[in-house]
Formats: C-alpha cells, sequence, structure tokens
C-alpha cells in the first residue's frame, strides 16, 4: 500500500466517522419544512399608505414589532425574516391554530384616545323576515320602514363625514356594532405612550384590557379626563371604536382600563398588540399557507416508503450487476446518504418535501459515478491491463467525466438554491449537497474500498 | 451488462430520430398554445384547502355546497383516502374563511388539515423567477461547456434540455396534472440529469477526436454511444427505480414531481443518445 492509498483511507475513515459523530450529537437540529411538519407560513407585504409612507428603516422596524408580538404569543422556533426590500416571511411551525396567529401578526394595532364630538349612535335595525309578518301587506310595510332606516342612518353618517371636513384633525370612524358612525377629534393619547397591558376581567368579568401609561401619557391623560367629564372618550383600535365610556371623573396615575366585545383569547391577543407596539406600516397577506400536522406526517411517510423501497432496487440492482464491486458501491451509498444529512444540517437546510424526493433522485444518480468507473474499468482491462493498473487508469479516465458531469448539474442546483424560494430553495441544497457528497463517495470511499479488497487478494476486476 | 461490448450503428437512424424528436417538440409546442397548462395558485394566486372526512361526500355535492360562495368555478378533486382538495381563483383571506364556514356547516366531520393562499403579486414573481433562473441556469451551463469542450458541443447539448423541457411541458398539458413551485425543481433537475447524461457521451468523442479524420464524425459518434452504452443503461435504470417507487407510492402531494421525473428521464435518455449526437453529426458532416 502506498502513501496515497493509506491517505485515502485515512481520509475516508475520518470522514465518515465525523459525520456519524456530528450527524448523531446534532440529529434534533435537522430542520424539517412546514410542508413535513405542519404549521403556517405567512408572508406579509408592507404597503405604502399616506398616512404611514414607507421608509427606509420600515421594514426593521416592522421585523422588531413582530418578533416581539410572536415572542410574547409563545411559539417554539418562529422563522422571521426579511425577503427583498418590502416583505416580511413568518414561519410558525407546529402552531394549532393558524387564524388566530395571523389576527395576531397581520394587525396594525394602530390605538388612539379621542374625543366624541357626535355619533349616529343608533344600532342597525335587523331585516324584516316574511314569517313574522301575517300578511303579505304588513311585511311590504315593514321593508319599507326599514329600508327608510338605513337611509336616515346612512344619511347620518354621511352628514359626520361632511362635518369630519370642516373640523381639522377629525376622523369618522365605524363602531363595533354594525351601523355606528362616531364624529372623533383629534388624538389625544396614543398607543406610543403605553408601557404596559394586560388581560383583565372588569368586576362584572367583561373581558377586558388594562393599560399603563408613562409619566408623559399619565400627564396626558389625566389633562383629558379633567376637559371631558361628562363626555365621551373613544378607544379607537385600527380606526375602529371599540368603546367610548363617559368619562366620570379626572383620572390620574396614568392607568385605564378599556372593555369591548372581547372573548378571553381575544383580549389576550390585545394585550400582546398593544404591548409590543403598533405595526409602522400597514401590510397586507401575500402568501399563507398552512398545513395541517396530520397531512404532513402522511406526507413524509409516503415518501420515505417510497425512498426506501427505490433506495433498496438500486442496492440489489448494483449487488447483482457488480457484485464484489457492487457491494462497494452500495457501502460508497450509505456514506453519501449519511454525508447528505450531516451536510443538511452543518448548513443548517430546511429539508423539504421535493427536499426528499431530492435524495431519493440522488440515490440513483449516486450509483452513476461507480457505473462510469466500473464500465472503464472494464474496457482498461479488455486492453489488457492488469487489475491494480486497470484500477488505476479506470478511476483516473473516469474522474474526468464525473466532474464535468457533476459540476454542470451542480450549476443547475445552485441556481435553484440562488434563484428558489421556499421550498424550491431548500430542494436546490439538498441537491447540491448531495451532488457533492456522491462525487466523494465515487471517487474517494470506493477507491478506498476497492484497493482494500484487492489487497486481501481478491481478483475482483474481471473482465 | 457488463459483460457484453456493444456495437450498434446507432447514427444510422438519426435522421428519422431527429424527426420524432421534432414531431413530440412540436406537438408539445402546439399542445401548450392550444391547451395550456394547469398552473397550481403558486402561479396564479388563489386559495386551496384541503379537508379530511371521516366518511368523503361526493365531489358533486360538496361543489353544491362551495359554489354558493365562490362566484367563479372552484377545482374540487379527490386527495388521498378520505381528503378533497378545494382550488379558487379567489385570492383573499375572507373568501377561504367563508368556504370553510361553508363546510363545516354543511359536513360536521369535516376537518381542515391544511390551505395555502398565495396573492397575485407573488404569482408573478414565481413566474419572472422561474424564467430567469432557468435561461440563467442554461447560459452558466452553455459557457461551462464551451469552456471544457468547444462552443459546437454546449450547442448540441443544450438544444436537448430545451427538447427534455417541452416533452415535459408537453406531457403536463395533456394530463392537466396541476403545476406548482416544485415543478420548478423538477424541470431543472431533468435538465441536470439530461446533461448529466450528454456531457457523458460528448466527453467520449472528445477523448476519441484524434481520430476524426481517419473514422469521420459518424463512427467515432457510434463509437461513443457503444463504448458508454452499458453506463447509460444501468445509470437510467438506477435513476429510474427510485422516481417509478415515487410514481407509484409517492403520496399525492409528491405525484406531479414523480411524473415530471419519469418524463424527462426517458426524454433525457433519448435525447442525449440520439439529438444531441444527431445534430453533432449532421453539423460536424456540414463543414
Amino acid at each position: 500500500m502506498n502513501r496515497n492509498d493509506k491517505l485515502r483511507l485515512l481520509i475516508v475513515f475520518i470522514v465518515v466517522v465525523g459525520a456519524l459523530v456530528f450527524a448523531w450529537l446534532e440529529k434534533d437540529s435537522l430542520n424539517l419544512g412546514l410542508d413535513l411538519k405542519g404549521g403556517a407560513h405567512i408572508v406579509l407585504q408592507a404597503k405604502d399608505t399616506p398616512e404611514n409612507p414607507l421608509r427606509d428603516d420600515s421594514i426593521d422596524r416592522l421585523l422588531a414589532v413582530l418578533r416581539n408580538r410572536i415572542d410574547q404569543y409563545g411559539v417554539a422556533e418562529p422563522i422571521i425574516q426579511k425577503s427583498g426590500t418590502d416583505r416580511i416571511i413568518v414561519d410558525l411551525p407546529g402552531i394549532q391554530d393558524p387564524a388566530a396567529a395571523l389576527e395576531l401578526i397581520g394587525r396594525t394595532a394602530q390605538m388612539d384616545f379621542r374625543e366624541v364630538l357626535a355619533a349616529t349612535g343608533q344600532n342597525l335595525p335587523i331585516e324584516p323576515q316574511r314569517r313574522n309578518y301575517d300578511s303579505d301587506i304588513q311585511f311590504v310595510e315593514a321593508q319599507e320602514r326599514w329600508k327608510n332606516e338605513i337611509a336616515r342612518l346612512s344619511n347620518a353618517s354621511a352628514d359626520l363625514v361632511a362635518r369630519s371636513k370642516n373640523t381639522p384633525d377629525s376622523i369618522v370612524a365605524p363602531g363595533e356594532e354594525e351601523g355606528t358612525f362616531y364624529l372623533l377629534g383629534p388624538v389625544v393619547l396614543s398607543g406610543k405612550d403605553l408601557i404596559n397591558a394586560q388581560m383583565n376581567p372588569d368586576s362584572l368579568g367583561r373581558m377586558g384590557v388594562s393599560l399603563e401609561f408613562n409619566s408623559e401619557g399619565a400627564r396626558l391623560f389625566e389633562e383629558a379626563t379633567a376637559r371631558m367629564i361628562g363626555k365621551q372618550l373613544a378607544i379607537v383600535l385600527d380606526n375602529v371604536v371599540i368603546s367610548a365610556p363617559v368619562v366620570q371623573d379626572r383620572i390620574a396615575g396614568g392607568h385605564a382600563q378599556i372593555t369591548g366585545r372581547f372573548t378571553a383569547e381575544e383580549a389576550g391577543r390585545l394585550a400582546i398588540m398593544l404591548k409590543a407596539g403598533a405595526l409602522p406600516v400597514a401590510v397586507e397577506i401575500a402568501e399563507n399557507r398552512s398545513v395541517g400536522p396530520s397531512l404532513g406526517a402522511d406526507s413524509v411517510r409516503q415518501g420515505l416508503e417510497a425512498g426506501l423501497f427505490g433506495a433498496a432496487m438500486v442496492l440489489v440492482f448494483m449487488l447483482i450487476f457488480y457484485q464484489f464491486r457492487g457491494l462497494a458501491a452500495d457501502l460508497a451509498l450509505a456514506v453519501t446518504i449519511l454525508l447528505i444529512f450531516a451536510g443538511l444540517i452543518a448548513f443548517n437546510a430546511t429539508l423539504t418535501l421535493p427536499g426528499i424526493a431530492g435524495i431519493i433522485l440522488t440515490l440513483g444518480m449516486a450509483v452513476d459515478g461507480n457505473v462510469l468507473i466500473y464500465e472503464r474499468i472494464r474496457e482498461e482491462r479488455n486492453a489488457g491491463k492488469t487489475p491494480m493498473a486497470a484500477l488505476d487508469a479506470g478511476f483516473r479516465k473516469a474522474l474526468v467525466t464525473i466532474l464535468d458531469s457533476n459540476i454542470t448539474t451542480l450549476i443547475a442546483a445552485l441556481v435553484l438554491f440562488y434563484f428558489g424560494s421556499g421550498s424550491v430553495r431548500g430542494f436546490g441544497v439538498t441537491l447540491s449537497v448531495g451532488l457533492v457528497a456522491s462525487v466523494f463517495a465515487n471517487v474517494v470511499v470506493t477507491r478506498a474500498i476497492l484497493q482494500l479488497f484487492i489487497r486481501r487478494g481478491k481478483e475482483i476486476v474481471r473482465g | 451488462m457488463s459483460i457484453m461490448n456493444f456495437n450498434f450503428n446507432f447514427m444510422k437512424i438519426r435522421k428519422l430520430a431527429l424527426t420524432i424528436s421534432l414531431v413530440f417538440v412540436i406537438a408539445s409546442v402546439v399542445l401548450l398554445l392550444t391547451r395550456g397548462l394547469n398552473l397550481g395558485i403558486d402561479f396564479t394566486g388563489g386559495n386551496v384547502i384541503q379537508v379530511e372526512f371521516e366518511k368523503r361526500p361526493e365531489v358533486a355535492h360538496v361543489r353544491e355546497v362551495i359554489s354558493k360562495i365562490v362566484a367563479k368555478g372552484a377545482m374540487i378533486q379527490n386527495f388521498g383516502e378520505k381528503g378533497i382538495i378545494i382550488r379558487t381563483n379567489e385570492d383573499t383571506e375572507e373568501s377561504r374563511t367563508a368556504v370553510i364556514k361553508a363546510l363545516n356547516a354543511a359536513y360536521s366531520d369535516a376537518k381542515v388539515t391544511g390551505f395555502e393562499k398565495v396573492g397575485p403579486v407573488v404569482g408573478g414573481e414565481l413566474r419572472r423567477q422561474a424564467i430567469i433562473g432557468t435561461t440563467i441556469a442554461l447560459i452558466a451551463i452553455l459557457i461551462y461547456i464551451t469552456l471544457r469542450f468547444q462552443f459546437r458541443f454546449a450547442v448540441v447539448s443544450v438544444v436537448p434540455l430545451v427538447h427534455d423541457v417541452l416533452i415535459a411541458l408537453g406531457f403536463f398539458s395533456v394530463t392537466q396534472m396541476e403545476i406548482s413551485s416544485s415543478f420548478i425543481a423538477a424541470i431543472l433537475t431533468i435538465v441536470g440529469y439530461s446533461l448529466n447524461n450528454t456531457i457523458i457521451i460528448l466527453d467520449r468523442i472528445r477523448e476519441n477526436w484524434g481520430s476524426l479524420s481517419r473514422k469521420g464524425i459518424v463512427n467515432l459518434v457510434n463509437e461513443a454511444l457503444n463504448q458508454t452504452l452499458g453506463r447509460t443503461i444501468n445509470t437510467t435504470l438506477t435513476t429510474l427505480f427510485p422516481v417509478l417507487a415515487l410514481c407509484i407510492w409517492g403520496g399525492p402531494v409528491l405525484g406531479a414531481f414523480s411524473y415530471a421525473m419519469l418524463v424527462g428521464i426517458i426524454a433525457g435518455t433519448w435525447s442525449s443518445m440520439f439529438v444531441a449526437t444527431g445534430l453533432l453529426c449532421e453539423w460536424q458532416g456540414k463543414k
């Protein structure tokens, strides 16, 4: 055994043991994609609006607020990252209620306190139904009354809009109940001055959120309540009046309580959103995918079963056609699989369903190198070379072919990685790692194994 | 197979083979232009909802339930053993919520196992990404082969790629299987596989290039094809095994991906053996 052979064996030994130990120690950190373990993948698109124009730092501030909200909501291992210049990707693995999560991250949560200047103050009447009336005539009359009422209400809200135009800094906002509208004065206090918000039921057991202001906010709140005794103070969230209590007394000390028609979950989410702050810009949901854990598990099982079966067929085929050398190829294939998983862990890549398909495909293509080498060795033997010389020449000549063919495929894989997004990107990583691993296995591992066989005197390189 | 030495005159039928390929390519292009592709919501935008039932209702019945909510035609298919999949072109959150609400009202055992919503902006971007990505990959490959071989080889190895991709697209147009973003991955893998095959044959031609003037291009190509035939057969088989397994047992999520690969491998093997080499013979013969 010459120095090169010893070196090769040593390299194979170190790489295999290293990869085994690494993969074993870090086996928990293999990222499974959302398509495999279930969860929600949400892409938010920041919107440029006149009130909140997009600035250079908007996305970074948006990112900070979203992190804060999601952390407080308590999702294990969320991924929150920028994508391009105006998008944010949020991956929430394993969440049970994607709709609630969407509600949490998609809402601007801009909270203001404003004085109520006027209100339509009436709920929308219910549309009459025929079965509640004795005769058609009565029913038609009721419908007539209902239509008039609706028209009157919409006139009233149009009236508010007209008045709003003449009052500086005022807005018209709908109430939580359908059909109610408020004309609101300038902002007296905003969510910026909040230091804490907590879900808190009031004395009647209604769900609410208690607020705590900083000293500036406490001062403003005290001033406003002193000025507005007997008047309504509206609490406005994302331009909807959630409640408009009448100020009974001047409130000092910087504490307040808002009560609306909340469920406990809604109140909890509202508290998180208020504490984490409003989104600096409005967002739109550009993409929203959610996979239930059961569907994910099913696809993994089917993908893996098919993969194992396919791999088994490849192994058997190589054994039948190449016997001893087939065994060497099978061992090299095992090393390839090991290296792929170690590589995926090391690159912190995410294994997706197309990724699994990519690995399965790599198995078929990985033995290509072995086939090339073996066919080459056969030719060299036919040309009359001794086993050792044929082995050497076979590897040397096949190496150029293997490198050229794999590098061209690698180019395609790297393009997938660079230009793709989501699962396509994952596939690109898997394919790239697979190509590099299989070249190493073909050229170095197979050769080390074959050399060992030949040293033991086996005539494995038959014509 | 490694025991045999082959001596087939492949290039004798090169004109026939090229004609067959041309017919397939033209048929695919015509199909693409007339019948089109069934683009998934990744490209068009829209909502997909996957629902599982304990006792799966008829698709027609589900369609009736949905028809009150979704104005435009929804696509409803059976999915797996007890699920159905609903695809609509309406890309709002509200539309999806309404559909789910209606399903829950109509079927007490309906359970939403997953949904996807893609807005219109993302779809357009993905189309752009796919086109830019494929173009860049092809140019990079052309440059690499020109450097390692020669320009003529680069051209004859890229033509089969276009051939394979068009035929795979034609297959998807015939079957109307849905094209999702993972289809791009499948197409690029096909490109990689077919290229791999072509390079190995061209590599052998390059190696024997010295005897070109003595043997002539047709004999040179035939020799290379026969020398690499054992490898071509064996590798095609070892790659087909896992892909066939994926087609048969891989489950509905991987279905389109697996079939794209299957068609691509068959087209890719054919095009490496006949299209790339046939073109090289014709081109070199002209000189």
